[in-house]
């Protein structure tokens, strides 16, 4: 009887778990999931694969186990089918509530506190997105390996603490806060120990010295770091969001920062109750506060990148405080968690009922587009009906490419409903322009669709015939050379087309839009084979009259890209002709042809 | 240790056993229904609703008689759009009436605007061809009428009006 009360006990926050995220834990793919998905793309050896794992990306962040290998080898294995991600999320997140309930058994031999504790803590806004967000699966397992070598440290297993702290590093930079929290527990409760926590520091800080010798270090925009007075009210925010939850749920009818005097309040009182509980000589409120404080701080220099997920790890703190206390004071601190409860748990579900709505609509699109690709292979795939969330979730990390497709954008006039977001990327790259629409549906080789949030709907011919018929002779301000729709946008020398590249001979003529604004620049795109290298060919280019510029290709550019600078006087031409001039051509033993040069693309950027 | 490499390989082919095939999804997308023909086999039943006026009953399954006025309508084909179209039509002027027919004119009209007319000088099968600049072809369905200024007037042999025997039109590429 004892021992299925136990075990009772032990699933009671596993059960809450599968209550909580009944709808994150079944939420689609979103937003940078699939620039990791995509990852295995471009493997091909046993390099390339430590290339991908190792290799520093986003903001210089090195996490092969959280980010490189869970994407890479899940999508190996299963694709696009969503579940088994969440399943070891989930699995990984059993596992931590496991720990803490039983860190909190230990410290306190409470079984109402080390029941608490976890359940405390999924309530947590801060865990209501890595739960629910694959991407942020490397806070879960971060949490794992921290939880993992605190309870060892606890069982005095120095070595195997020692490796799950070396492994943490492969998850998530925040583990280089173990050897804090270790030392600080063992100030707290085991000093003898301390030496050993202390050795702990020079591996964090070898750490933190590869970090930021390979970590992007920007001036400006999210990721900018400040360092100073203002990483204190950070702190204050990101105590403020963990306490009162970050807003108030919609339709409650208080004050918009009604959730800001709540956890001023509930602050407030749990120093107070730390402070008395310190006073009769428990220290295990105080080091909840301390775990807060010590893994928050290293978030706090990025004060424009206030994220409710960088709460995930810094609210275990907050969970040990309550559930320690609550094994004392058992009134004022239902209270405390009650308040604390009422107005976190609804912004958690919320958060995770719109993660899911979310990756609903974004499997519609990525669906929609795969079968898109499959009816009509080869043809451009041009959306409307886009909203601004689906485009910045699904569109703009372009899942397409998972199944090999590239050439699918916005229709023309269909991005008015895409809010701008100049930190995230250029939307302009997204968007079809209404020439090369037009050229495309002319000759039967794109198709059009409306995303309704559900499914795609083909609307070729309705686009098709609402388009101005003098669409059809404006100049592009891109021309795919080797393409066929754009024939009639080349002057003199080129030859036929090899399928997407078209050669030209010693000189070529192209025309194209004039600039419609000052700035554009001229992007050309091409290819010269190597071995006709041996002396570098210098391409030379000329826009309405106006000499460009000159560039030499060698053997290291044999594949390039330029743009050139256009003049301000260009702006406002009908059209504008550029020309292209290399100064020697090739004329190849098995080819009648003089070869200048191919290319791809050229057009205004 | 033995054990554990056992488990841990057979744990690998398990896992790498799982991947599966991908299939798309055949709901993501609702495809256009299909809608008018460029071209249209004028004995076609499943044509006959782009028949506008001007045709008698099918024949022998494969064409009809038209009067001397006889219309149709016709999509425009995607890639008309560019550079315009060739509208054909493939007609036939029996022996039999040939003697009074031959020299005739047809002169189509593509959206109200008349073409350069055909003058048939041969009797048996043949084609007409017409080009159609792309102005004329903006729009859903495109209605294409033909006149004739010869023709074979009730009462004569037949109760009918009978102008041509008629057994394809359509727009193709130029």
């Amino acid at each position: 009887m004892k021992r299925a009360r136990d075990a009772a006990l032990w699933a009671v926050p596993l059960a809450f778990y599968v209550w909580m995220f009944w709808y994150g834990s079944r939420a689609w793919f979103q937003q940078d999931d699939f620039a990791w998905l995509g990852q295995g793309m471009h493997i091909s050896t046993w390099r390339d694969f430590v290339e991908a794992l190792l290799v520093p990306q986003a903001q210089g962040t090195i996490r092969p186990w959280s980010e490189r290998l869970f994407f890479i080898a899940f999508y190996e294995w299963f694709g696009l089918d969503h579940r088994p991600y969440h399943l070891w999320v989930a699995l990984t997140q059993a596992a931590n509530l496991l720990l803490l309930q039983s860190i909190m058994l230990r410290l306190t031999g409470s079984r109402l506190a080390a029941v608490a504790a976890p359940v405390i803590w999924l309530c947590n806004v801060g865990l209501a997105t890595p739960l629910s967000w694959l991407s942020a699966y490397n806070q879960v397992l971060c949490a794992f390996f921290l939880l993992c070598a605190f309870r060892l440290l606890l069982a005095e297993r120095w070595k195997w603490q020692w490796a799950v702290f070396l492994l943490g590093f492969g998850a998530l930079e925040i583990n280089v806060v173990y050897p804090a929290l270790a030392a600080g527990y063992c100030l707290l409760f085991a000093r003898q120990h301390l030496r050993r926590a202390l050795w702990m520091f020079p591996a964090s800080g070898v750490y933190a010295l590869v970090h930021f010798a390979v970590a992007a270090k920007p001036t400006e925009g999210p990721y900018a770091q400040h360092w100073g007075p203002s990483m204190v009210p950070t702190y204050l925010d990101y105590g403020a969001m963990m306490l009162g939850g970050g807003l108030v749920k919609p339709g409650w009818n208080l004050p918009q920062d009604a959730w800001r005097w709540v956890a001023a309040a509930l602050a407030a009182a749990l120093v107070y109750l730390a402070v008395k509980a310190w006073r009769r000589g428990e220290r295990l409120p105080v080091f909840g506060l301390m775990w807060f404080s010590i893994v928050i701080a290293p978030v706090l220099p990025l004060r424009e990148h206030v994220m409710d997920y960088y709460l995930a790890i810094p609210s275990i703190g907050l969970a040990m405080l309550l559930a320690s206390l609550l094994a004392r004071w058992r009134a004022a601190v239902v209270v405390v968690i009650g308040v604390h409860l009422l107005f976190s748990v609804p912004v958690s579900r919320m958060t995770t009922r719109w993660r899911f709505e979310r990756g609903y609509k974004v499997r519609a699109l990525v669906e929609g587009m795969e079968r898109a690709h499959q009816l009509h292979p080869g043809k451009l795939i041009l959306l409307s009906g886009v909203d601004s969330e689906v485009f910045w979730s699904g569109f703009f990390d372009r899942p397409a490419r998972l199944f090999g497709l590239t050439e699918v954008y916005l229709a023309p006039g269909s991005d008015g409903a895409i809010d701008r977001h100049e930190d995230l990327g250029n939307v302009s790259q997204y968007i079809c322009s209404t020439v090369t629409a037009a050229r495309a549906l002319a000759v039967g080789r794109a198709v059009v669709y409306r995303f309704d949030g559900v499914q795609l709907h083909n609307i070729t011919r309705k686009f098709y015939r609402t388009m101005p018929p003098e669409s059809l002779k404006m100049r592009p301000e891109m021309v795919e050379v080797g393409q066929e729709a754009f024939a009639r946008d080349l002057g003199e020398g080129w030859y036929a087309s090899d399928g997407g590249w078209r050669w030209m001979g010693r000189r070529a003529e192209v025309f194209l839009a004039a600039p419609s604004k000052a700035g554009q620049k001229l992007y050309v795109k091409g290819y010269c084979p190597e071995p006709w290298l041996s002396r570098p060919v210098v391409l030379t280019v000329w826009g309405a009259g106006r000499r460009l510029g000159s560039v030499s290709i060698t053997r290291a550019t044999a594949s390039f890209e330029y743009t050139f600078e256009l003049p301000a006087e260009l702006v406002g031409l009908p059209e504008m002709k550029v020309a292209l001039e290399v100064d020697r051509a090739h004329r190849p033993a098995d080819d009648p042809r003089e070869l200048g040069l191919t290319f791809g693309q050229l057009g205004l950027r | 240790m033995r054990r554990v490499a056992a488990l841990a390989l057979l744990a690998g082919l398990t896992v790498g056993g799982c991947k599966r095939a991908r299939h798309t999804n055949p709901g993501a997308t609702i495809e256009e229904q299909t809608e008018l023909a460029s071209a249209i086999g004028v004995a076609e039943r499943q044509d006959s609703s782009q028949l506008l006026s001007g045709f008698h009953e099918v024949e022998q399954g494969a064409w009809r008689w038209t009067m001397k006025e006889f219309a149709v309508s016709l999509a425009p084909p995607p890639e008309s759009a560019l550079k315009g179209v060739r509208l054909e039509l493939e007609f036939s002027l029996p022996q039999a009436v040939a003697g009074k027919l031959m020299g005739m004119s047809i002169t189509p009209a593509v959206s109200g605007v008349r073409l350069k007319p055909f003058k048939v000088e041969k009797a048996g099968d043949q084609k007409a061809s017409f080009e159609v600049s792309y102005e004329q072809l903006r729009g859903e369905a495109v209605i294409v009428q033909f006149f004739l200024d010869k023709w074979i007037a009730p009462g004569d042999g037949d109760s009918r009006e009978l102008g041509l025997v008629v057994s394809r039109i359509g727009f193709f590429p130029r």
